[in-house]
């Protein structure tokens, strides 16, 4: 498959994307959002040299999966040894050797396969990530960025270091962009809020960066991640350059954002939707209201904390008007009863 | 008998207020559940606004709670006059994801799909935006060749509307035995049918008179409105993903992007029926080379892609549909994002129209060719 970006994710070392991970707030173990980022990233090596290889051996069939996968070299590799770990695991069956019946039927055996495991993927999101939650408020004390350890499963994460651009760009916002990363060859910043949308008018105005289309733009929320939960997702193409970029800044709770509307007008509906859907104000933004659900719709679905069954009931009730309606019932010659 | 002050009755009778005037949502001519308010200045529409989401779901919410092979068929669901390309995006953002590599007969069999759906996807539009416009007879001979690609769409994938064709890794089965004869004979009528719509239209002074200089973006305002697909290369603007950032088989295929130069709805026209004949050679080219082999790549039965995120994003009929994804490293996304041309393109619809009479809306509303399954999601 053909990529996008320059950068491929080939030129990554351990090392950088350690810090790629962290920068996302999501840690290995617990990539529900986990540690905070702000502690940022020198939190979470200590935990990380230390602590995981006896947390390893004394927890779950989970931490077991993940321990497997570690040693793996090449992302792709990755998987394989994910699938197979998982395989090996009681109650599942064992891989199939022909790949190509296994491939007929791997959409097709998957429920049953998802049934029988769930002992075999114990939330080792969660668990770990309250066990894990402590070091990081601890350990901010321990400096910032020390050598990573080398011990770090693959990841498809690396930082940037020898993008022209983005070395433009952290230049001139120092210390604003707190995070540059690659993933699979596509190029993420991340910038604090303050200086969001002058980032942005940079970035549209720059005749190098050129920015001129705000492809999509939509939030994630991470409930765990407390004082950042959510993060604003800007892609960003350049027509002339034929070139994306993605800015991601972090939002507390109840925060608003500086609206792009004026830099780039396709933004308009998409910030009303992330309003919609995630509750996020916009500062500025021209005409702020819900878009696809109706003005008096309890609740913002895409949080995470939103559930999604039976949502409809109760703003139904208030809506629909219920009528009884008179039967004649002496018309109806056949009983219900009587009826086959 | 009372004097009656003529001159008053006529002020009153001719009064030059503004008025709402509601569209849809069952307007046949708003291609769904689309309802638009227009403030109107006698005929014309001095400002307008949508109201939309009469078709939410909320796909995107469903998707965090389902597995990864479990979503795709969602997508069948967006666009429903182009199932096909949207699975595409969805399966190809996993794949990237899973950094699976798939068989290149697969990938041509892919290609050969997609662009008979986009074939199928304009005819459509061509039949409605002409019957939309007040010509009727378009719209007869155009499903009639749409009807010819569900067909063999229902022998290889099961389903005309919401064909699920694509699986994670490469395709569910592999072509039938008569499967590219049946394409070579669709391809042998189809350009000469091309013509014929064209013969209907090109020069139609109705046509003209109701299409050229209406709903005018130029190249700046389309980019900066974030418009994708034939809407922005009908302003001239050479973006298409196909050539831009490449994707699947694509690269080994050569065709040309169609651009407009005016910007308005007869070039946008142009644009796509100059498209379809792309399509057409692009068909060719990957029925010449259809290479032999497995139609499957080795995928783990579960699919749990490393932690990360990633956009993927092709070139619909519609223009760029992307799908933004979350992992967080479990058997289901953390969050998926549908980047979806019809919803993000309608935008332009008030920028288009204001200027305009009541019945262009209903030319420009054909014109960017939207699907409120889609819009909506």
């Amino acid at each position: 498959m053909a990529d996008e970006n320059k950068d491929t994710p080939e030129s990554h070392n351990d090392g950088q994307e350690e810090k790629g991970r962290e920068g996302d707030g999501r840690p290995a173990g617990s990539p529900e959002g986990g540690p905070p980022k702000g502690s940022e990233v020198g939190a979470d090596v200590p935990e990380k040299a230390q602590p995981l290889p006896p947390e390893a051996g004394a927890v779950d069939p989970a931490a077991e999966v993940e321990e497997k996968v570690k040693p793996g070299l090449t992302p792709g590799e990755e998987v394989k040894t994910e699938a197979k770990a998982e395989n090996a695991l009681p109650g599942v069956e064992k891989p199939s050797k022909t790949p190509m019946v296994e491939g007929a039927s791997a959409e097709g055996g998957e429920p049953p396969a998802a049934k029988e495991p769930p002992p075999a993927r114990p939330a080792p999101p969660r668990a770990p990530a309250s066990e894990k939650a402590p070091p990081p408020k601890a350990a901010p004390a321990a400096g910032h960025k020390p050598a990573p350890p080398a011990k770090k499963g693959p990841s498809i994460t690396s930082d940037i270091t020898d993008d022209p651009l983005i070395n433009r760009i952290r230049d001139r916002f120092s210390g604003a962009i707190t995070e540059a990363v690659a993933t699979l060859g596509q190029q993420i910043i991340r910038v604090n809020r303050e200086s969001y949308l002058e980032l942005c008018r940079f970035l549209h105005d720059d005749g190098e960066a050129s920015f001129d289309m705000c492809t999509d733009l939509t939030a994630i929320h991470w409930p765990e991640r407390a004082g950042e939960e959510f993060d604003v997702v800007v892609l960003l193409y350049s027509v002339a350059k034929n070139r994306r970029l993605r800015v991601k800044t972090a939002l507390a709770e109840n925060a608003a954002c500086p609206s792009v509307t004026h830099i780039w007008a396709g933004a308009d509906w998409m910030e009303r939707e992330v309003y919609d859907m995630f509750g996020i104000r916009f500062d500025g933004h021209p005409d702020l209201r819900r878009i696809l659900l109706p003005v008096d719709w309890p609740g913002h679905p895409l949080r995470k904390e939103y559930p999604i069954e039976y949502r409809d009931n109760e703003w139904t009730d208030r809506h629909i008007e219920y009528r009884e309606i008179d039967y004649d019932t002496s018309l109806i010659d056949v009983k219900y009863s009587e009826r086959r | 008998m009372q004097e009656r002050d003529v001159t008053k009755g006529q002020e009153t009778l001719f009064d030059t207020e503004e008025m709402v005037l509601n569209m849809g949502p069952q307007h046949p001519s708003t291609h769904g559940v689309l309802r638009v308010l227009l403030k109107l200045d006698g005929e014309t529409v001095t400002d307008l606004d949508c109201d939309i989401g009469y078709l939410h779901r909320g796909v995107e919410k469903i998707a965090e709670h389902d597995t990864y092979a479990m979503i795709t068929p969602y997508w069948d669901r967006l666009d429903y006059v182009a199932a096909v390309s949207n699975d595409l995006v969805y399966v190809e953002a996993v794949e990237k994801l899973l950094q699976v590599e798939v068989p290149r007969r697969a990938e041509y069999l892919r290609v050969i799909l997609t662009e008979l759906q986009r074939i199928a996807s304009h005819l459509l539009w061509l039949g409605t935006h002409a019957i939309d416009i007040g010509a009727v007879t378009v719209l007869l001979y155009a499903f009639r060749e749409r009807e010819e690609i569900l067909k063999i769409f229902e022998d290889f994938i099961g389903a005309r509307l919401t064909a699920h064709a694509f699986r994670i890794g490469g395709l569910w089965w592999d072509a039938y035995p008569e499967f590219v004869a049946r394409v070579r004979e669709f391809l042998k009528i189809i350009p000469g049918r091309i013509d014929e719509y064209e013969t209907l239209l090109n020069t139609n002074r109705i046509w003209l008179s109701r299409t050229v200089g209406i709903g005018v973006l130029s190249a700046e305002e389309a980019i900066n409105l974030s418009l994708t697909g034939p809407a922005l290369r009908g302003s001239g603007v050479s973006y298409d993903l196909r050539k831009a950032q490449p994707y699947s088989a694509y690269p080994e295929f050569d065709f040309e992007i169609p651009l407009g130069e005016n910007g308005d709805t007869y070039d946008r026209y142009l644009v796509r029926m100059a498209e379809m004949r792309q399509s057409v050679s692009i068909i060719e080219q990957a029925l010449d080379g259809l290479p032999e082999g497995p139609v499957m790549a080795k995928v783990p039965k579960v699919i749990k892609p490393p932690v990360g995120e990633v956009y993927h994003s092709i070139e619909s009929p519609k223009g760029e549909i992307g799908a933004y994804l979350v992992s967080d490293g479990t058997g289901k996304p953390y969050r998926m994002r549908v980047r979806p041309p019809s919803y993000i393109n309608l935008q332009s619809l008030k920028r288009m129209s204001i200027g305009h009479l009541v019945a262009d809306v209903v030319a420009i509303i054909g014109t960017i060719d939207i699907v409120l399954g889609e819009v909506d999601r």
